[in-house]
């Protein structure tokens, strides 16, 4: 292949080094874990938590250096870089909340870290992706890797059927992705989103209609991912047999994952197609958040209820994605009220299924609701804590959730969606209902408490960060908001 | 002096958070309360300073503007007018006498409800002092949390349905009205500043559609009929202290809301709008005080003419007169003066006989007279005596009413008969008469704290009675902006159209 002998190998390698930093991690772990099998399970903790710091430092600083390239089949903009942040972040965050739950249920080796390190790297690929192939293989690693970590709990039927149910849905959505691919291939012949965003202007019209074809295709494929309805069927059940951690990590990084597949594929897309962007999305949008929200509110089990309410909360993203495809005067903002949604939205739930994880106890989990009764005398603080994910979830103020859900919204506004958001605001609104649920129980009701479990300091430290961030960015959200704002900066070609 | 002049309203809305880390060192339920109660007093002694200081002239008094999120030219922008400033003033006044009031009850828990109190308090400051609409919006969803679990902690039985029932009501409002803040602000081309939005003229497709977003949500909290099914709920199940600070501060926020912001943002849509907001008042006026002659328990027949009284008060609002609204303004402050000494009242009863039915009692006066005596004054200022505080506002507003609308200030009047007819009855039925109840023989009579806490509110309804001008006059100004501001309205320059 011709790319292969142009391309500048010490300059990709340089600039890709935060995924270099994973991969190589996690192929060392798995090495390590299987020839020294008696090596304490928290080095590989130690190792995978110091990747992730440090390839989150390189990600910041190549998000600073501010110098778009694009090497090869690798684009590395602020855009890439700052969804690299998310997924890194979450990242983190899901490691703090790892390492005790595997020690109690047995489950601790190194393969566990390089499937989270991997599922990441993976994410990553999807973020720099400029071709279609690595896209693919970005989706496809991370996904491999999750389906793993759904069954990751040895000896529990509902983590294999997780496991299962996950891999064969994925396996649909990848299939529909890769006839996109090759139905975009063959109308334009490429595979580079830059070539293809040139070509599409110059196709005939049968091309078109196989271009059109083929990114709705795509849409499908990503759809799927990131469980928007009518995709969403597996997502429920694949977030309650997962072990607790993964399911956060799925719901944050993942999620975002798919995000970033969306960004990356339909802008380039966007100009040139005939295809109807707006009225797709409207509905997408309007569909998943309601059904998201309808089907959580009956909803006893809390990572059932979750699972439902992360379908509304991409919902909630798709209103912005809707009006920046709508108004084009606004696409930047827009674009980047999505991006600080995907923020606001790991930071709260990866802290709800903290406070899941922290509740745990050996292998059965209490996972339904009403075992949370009176949890208010009994762990203050994490009712407390879980509280404030909650509420941030229906964005009360002063949380992120709420300057996110403000952000989205004053973005569709501005477009003119107005009878969308008028739909996402009757949804935030039955949201509070299944919301609420759980802090019901917690502080109003008696029952039979959970024994209290003593709760790790590291599960401690990383539900501390997200309450920090929930709190800290809900009262000052500038900063971040300027992040974003400088990402999404001329991602109109 | 002067920093703290110049960040009093800063000072004021933040100064209940100050008691917290106190409150969180120490552990004696005792100093807990003392805490709680000192705390209260600041936020009183600076607004007594801010009453000091107010002139009653420009718009808007003790301005203070810092940028917030400059993305979106978010500004932390307070300010004080005649509208605002009396309910201020409530709001400080009744805190001090509301922890008092509960100086034995409850009794689990003290720590998280002095708290939450607390943080009600920032956030109804923190509504009354907002000059921009993103930073009344943050207070105003910031304030239902803690009242949710006022209510659902350390209610009654039926406790967690009536906190879900209003948070769920409030939400579906405030939710609506925030689409309605979005639109107006993309609409002014990127502006929160109340003070600009005023001068915003929008066509009157568009006002009506963004009015009714607004009026929904302020309907719902002040409750105007048919809005007001949450209410008996929330105020049966409150505990005493949450039913006095609902009806003495939650609901003004709502008739507050209407005159703030949904009559001078969208004058042509409320002039077109207002006979409908008249009838349902009048229904909701009516409508109250029938409910209330019925019912059984003291507790809920308070809460109903609550529907009955701020039925009054969004009569004047609408008659868009200046008598008229400068009633329903001080009628505010008195109905919060009237009924929540009438919840403290009826919880001081409960916390001695642990009923609250009509039927249960008779003949009290004879036990408790200096009870008996403060419930017939309190009483008799919520059925509007002349006299005392209820007969000025509700004078003013059926004067303003009578102006534009004299069958509805006719049907107003009949609501007053009403309201004396169901206050007199039940004052009748539980205090005259013979004591026949053996439980009711031994009730112990006010003590010097409860007679403390209520002599203030006594005082208060005969101050304003006899002395209405004091508030009147600050009000002026604000009264006449209003007025000018929404030039459309008909009333008094119907030559100019």
């Amino acid at each position: 292949m011709e790319i292969l002998k142009t391309t500048d190998w010490s300059q990709l390698i340089f600039a890709a080094l935060p995924i270099w930093l994973l991969v190589t991690g996690a192929i060392l772990i798995l090495i390590f874990s299987a020839v020294a099998k008696t090596l304490p399970h928290s080095i590989y903790w130690v190792i995978a938590a110091l990747l992730a710091l440090s390839s989150l430092f390189l990600v910041g600083a190549g998000w600073w250096r501010m110098e778009p390239t694009s090497i090869a089949l690798l684009s590395f903009d602020r855009l890439a870089f700052c969804l690299d942040a998310i997924f890194l972040i979450a990242l983190f965050l899901s490691l703090f909340f790892s390492h005790d739950y595997l020690k109690e249920r047995g489950l601790e080796g190194g393969e566990y870290y390089t499937l989270l390190l991997l599922t990441t790297a993976g994410l990553m690929l999807i973020a720099h992706a400029a071709d279609l192939l690595i896209l693919f293989l970005g989706i496809e690693i991370a996904s491999l890797s999750a389906y793993i970590l759904a069954g990751f709990q040895r000896g529990s039927v509902r983590s294999y059927e997780a496991a299962l149910k996950y891999f064969i849905l994925g396996s649909f959505a990848s299939g529909f992705l890769l006839y996109g691919i090759a139905l975009l291939f063959g109308a334009t012949g490429s595979t580079d989103l830059a070539d293809i965003a040139k070509i599409s202007d110059l196709v005939s019209d049968s091309e078109g209609i196989l271009m059109g074809l083929g990114s709705l295709l795509l849409l499908v494929g990503v759809a799927f991912k990131i469980a928007a309805v009518p995709f969403q069927f597996w997502s429920p059940d694949v977030y309650e047999g997962a072990p607790t951690p993964v399911t956060g990590l799925m719901a944050s990084a993942v999620k975002a994952g798919g995000f970033a597949a969306l960004l990356r594929l339909v802008v380039p897309l966007m100009e040139t197609l005939q295809v109807p962007w707006v009225p797709i999305f409207w509905t997408l949008s309007a569909l998943t958040m309601t059904v998201g929200n309808l089907m959580a509110l009956r909803q006893t089990n809390i990572k059932r209820m979750l699972a439902y309410s992360s379908i509304a909360h991409a919902g909630y993203a798709l209103v912005g994605v809707a009006a920046a495809f709508q108004e084009k005067t606004s696409f930047e903002t827009t674009l980047a009220a999505v991006l600080f949604y995907l923020f606001a939205y790991s930071f709260m739930t990866l802290g709800a299924f903290g406070v899941v994880v922290a509740l745990g106890r050996g292998s059965s989990e209490p996972d339904e609701i009403s075992e949370y009764a009176s949890l208010a005398e009994k762990r203050p603080v994490l009712a407390a804590s879980l509280t404030f994910f909650l509420l941030s979830l229906i964005g009360i103020p002063p949380t992120i959730g709420f300057v996110g859900k403000f952000y989205l919204f004053s973005g569709a506004v501005q477009a003119g969606l107005t009878g969308l958001v008028v739909v996402a605001v009757l949804n935030s609104a039955v949201s509070v209902y299944y919301y609420l649920g759980p802090i019901v129980k917690m502080y109003f009701q008696k029952g039979n408490p959970l024994t209290p479990q003593p709760v790790s300091k590291l599960l401690i430290a990383g539900l501390v960060i997200c309450l920090f961030a929930v709190l800290y960015l809900g009262l000052l959200p500038t900063s971040l908001m300027v992040i974003a704002q400088e990402s999404v900066k001329g991602m109109l070609f | 002096m002067n920093f703290l002049d110049n960040h009093l309203l800063s000072l004021l809305i933040f100064s209940p958070l100050a008691g917290i880390l106190p409150l969180s060192l120490v552990s004696n339920d005792r100093l807990q309360r003392s805490i709680a109660f000192l705390t209260t007093l600041i936020p009183l002694a600076l607004s007594l300073r801010l009453l000091a200081l107010f002139q009653g002239t420009s718009p808007f008094e003790f301005q203070e503007v810092v940028p917030w999120l400059p993305l979106f030219n978010v500004y932390y922008r307070l300010g004080l007018d005649g509208f605002s400033l009396p309910l201020v003033l409530l709001t400080t006044f009744l805190m001090p006498i509301i922890f008092l009031s509960c100086w034995e009850e409850p009794k689990k828990k003290i720590r998280q409800f002095l708290v939450f109190f607390l943080l009600l308090q920032t956030g109804m400051l923190g509504v009354f002092a907002s000059l921009d609409l993103f930073l009344f919006y943050v207070f105003w969803e910031a304030m239902l949390i803690p009242m949710y679990f006022l209510i659902g902690l350390w209610g009654g039985p039926r406790r967690v349905y009536a906190a879900l029932k209003f948070v769920l009501y409030t939400m579906v409002g405030s939710l609506l009205m925030l689409a309605a803040i979005l639109a107006l602000y993309s609409l002014a081309g990127k502006t929160f500043n109340l003070l600009d939005l005023y001068r915003l003229g929008l066509s009157e497709t568009k006002q009506l559609l963004l009015f009714g977003a607004f009026a929904l949500a302020f309907a719902v909290k002040v409750p105007l009929f048919p809005f007001h099914t949450w209410l008996p709920d929330a105020h049966v199940e409150a505990p005493t202290a949450g039913s006095v600070i609902l009806a003495g501060v939650l609901l003004k926020m709502g008739t507050y809301g209407f005159v703030r912001f949904a009559l001078p943002l969208f004058p042509q849509a409320v002039e077109r709008l207002a006979p409908l907001f008249m009838i349902l008042s009048v229904i909701g006026i009516v409508y109250g005080a029938l409910v209330s002659m019925v019912q059984e328990d003291m507790k809920k027949l308070v809460a109903y003419s609550s529907v009955s009284h701020l039925g009054f008060v969004m009569l004047g609002i609408f008659s868009l007169t200046p008598q008229g609204i400068a009633g329903a303004t001080l009628q505010m402050v008195n109905h919060g003066i009237s009924t929540g000494a009438l919840f403290l009242l009826v919880g001081m009863i409960y916390e001695r006989r642990h009923s609250r039915q009509i039927a249960d009692f008779g003949g009290l006066a004879s036990s408790m007279p200096i009870f008996a005596m403060l419930f017939l004054i309190v009483s008799l200022s919520s059925l509007g005596l002349p006299g005392t505080n209820g007969f000025v506002g509700e004078f003013l507003i059926l004067l303003g009413t009578y102006k534009v609308g004299p069958l509805f200030a006719a049907i107003g009047g009949i609501g007053i008969i009403f309201a004396a007819v169901y206050l007199l009855w039940m004052v009748r039925r539980v205090f005259f008469g013979p004591l026949n109840k053996k439980e009711n023989r031994m009730l112990r009579d006010l003590t010097p704290r409860e007679i403390g806490l209520l002599l203030p509110l006594v005082f208060l309804i005969f101050w304003i009675g006899f002395y209405p001008g004091f508030l009147l006059k600050r009000m002026d100004n604000a009264v006449n902006q209003l007025l000018e501001n929404t030039v459309y309205f008909s009333h008094g320059n119907t030559q100019n159209n």
